[in-house]
């Protein structure tokens, strides 16, 4: 080899002793999916960039591996277009396929295009890489796999319940320690409705998530900065500082939402997913935690997050309820 | 769709994989896919061994055969790296007593077993 040989950046090799370990997660995950009757599913690498544009944002759109059209696709194209060097435009005359960048388009896109052959409710399972041209970092990769098991087809929040199940399942057997963060969309949605700051949501989750690092003061001024109004922000105190188990917690939000009709939905949910949870066996933590707010402009309903208790260290397992 | 809800999760593998490397939380065997090596020592002693490293894998214990009769040293080399538990010798005597030598890689214990008590040792 007359070159050093080398992979793309971002991208991996896996000897034989780390594919025995991660073997062993995805074989574990797989038979706690199975256990709770899911199936798998597959879906191929590339789609169609009509399927995966404007679906992650403008910024995702960037991070999409294009793949070029076949044979000479440039001899097609128009010599201004050429010369006007503007590489969106351009992509979408030389290329129509990219890499798929999550599990959840793809799966919507399955879901969709075989709706008339599908049993539902659909429990899928699906583990493959999917692809992110992202700045290679420490821990963050250009090639990843995905685990991901949805039900579709169901509201029943029996669903929810089962996915923490599953996630006491699956940690349990990986000998980890985790707790479960749980969160809804609704209640975000009445306590924005309550102050009449709805646009501000995520400034204030993210402001509330501090309040053990920086306490109140800080927290205040920060929402402060980001131009909430001080009466709002005096009302978001006993949501700031709500505290005690998860029945004293809705117990309050019930108290601080009750003319937001949506805030009062996502109560009920939370309280009947943690009603079936109290009757079940499950030996994981769960938590009610309102500064959760992951992926807030796609879920409608349960936010999940688990992170480890051994170690600092950011989610390790997350999803939610969406309309697709 | 119209009014079609889902709902799932997404587990990372690649952070579950560090956080259990970091915790040593990974169980011992998954570092050793081969339960037990026969080394090789020439053609006699491999038409010896072949039909018993069938027996092995139909009875679903994870076995190999060296696949030449290289210098001993080599193949139990070959054997560490691959941290593999149990190496199987076979001579002249054990040809003759129709059994085989086991090799605990780790205590270095040695015995000889039928082929059935191989089985029922390694199963």
């Amino acid at each position: 080899m007359a070159q050093k040989p080398s992979i793309p950046k971002g991208t991996r090799d896996f000897s034989p002793v780390e594919m025995v370990k991660r073997n062993y997660i995805f074989d574990t995950i797989k038979e706690v999916f199975q256990l709770y009757g899911f199936m798998p599913i597959e879906t191929p690498s590339m789609e169609n960039l009509s399927t995966l544009m404007g679906k992650y944002g403008e910024e995702g759109d960037k991070l999409l591996f294009k793949v070029l059209n076949s044979g000479d696709f440039i001899s097609k194209v128009r010599d201004e277009q050429l010369q006007e060097r503007n590489s969106a435009k351009l992509t979408t005359k030389i290329s129509e396929k990219g890499l798929r960048y999550d599990l959840t388009v793809p799966f919507a896109r399955y879901v969709v295009q075989h709706r008339n052959d599908i049993n539902f409710p659909f429990k899928r399972y699906q583990i493959q890489p999917v692809w992110r041209a992202d700045r290679p970092q420490k821990g963050r990769y250009r090639e990843f796999y995905q685990c991901d098991v949805d039900v579709i087809g169901s509201n029943s929040l029996l669903n929810e319940v089962e996915l923490i199940q599953i996630v006491d399942e699956v940690y349990r057997r990986l000998q980890l320690n985790v707790v479960v963060k749980l969160n809804n969309r609704k209640i975000l949605a009445g306590i924005a409705e309550i102050i009449g700051e709805a646009e501000k949501i995520i400034d204030i989750t993210v402001a509330i998530d501090k309040l053990d690092k920086i306490g109140l003061d800080n927290v205040n001024k920060e929402l402060e900065e980001k131009g909430v109004s001080a009466k709002a922000i005096e009302t978001l105190q006993p949501i700031i500082l709500l505290s005690g188990t998860n029945a004293e917690k809705a117990a309050k939000l019930k108290e601080l939402l009750a003319d937001s009709e949506v805030g009062m939905k996502g109560i009920e949910e939370l309280e009947t997913v943690f009603n079936y949870l109290d009757k079940l066996d499950v030996k994981t933590e769960v938590e009610l935690d309102l500064t959760l707010a992951r992926g807030l402009n796609y879920y409608t309903g349960a936010i999940f997050e688990v992170k480890s208790k051994d170690m600092e260290f950011g989610s390790i397992t997350g999803g939610g309820r969406y309309e697709i | 769709m119209k009014d079609v809800s889902g709902v799932g999760i997404s587990f990372g593998a690649d952070r579950i994989y560090d956080v259990l490397e970091q915790m040593d939380k990974f169980p011992e065997e998954t570092a050793a896919t081969t339960k037990v090596l026969f080394i090789n020592f020439g053609e006699k002693e491999e038409l010896f061994c072949l039909p018993i490293l069938s027996q092995l894998r139909a009875n679903g214990i994870n076995a190999e055969i060296y696949p030449a009769s290289h210098k001993m040293k080599k193949q139990m080399t070959y054997a560490n790296n691959k941290n593999i538990p149990y190496v199987i010798m076979v001579g002249e005597s054990e040809m003759e007593e129709g059994v085989v030598s086991l090799k605990n890689m780790e205590t270095g214990d040695q015995e000889k077993l039928t082929p059935e008590q191989l089985i029922e040792k390694l199963a």
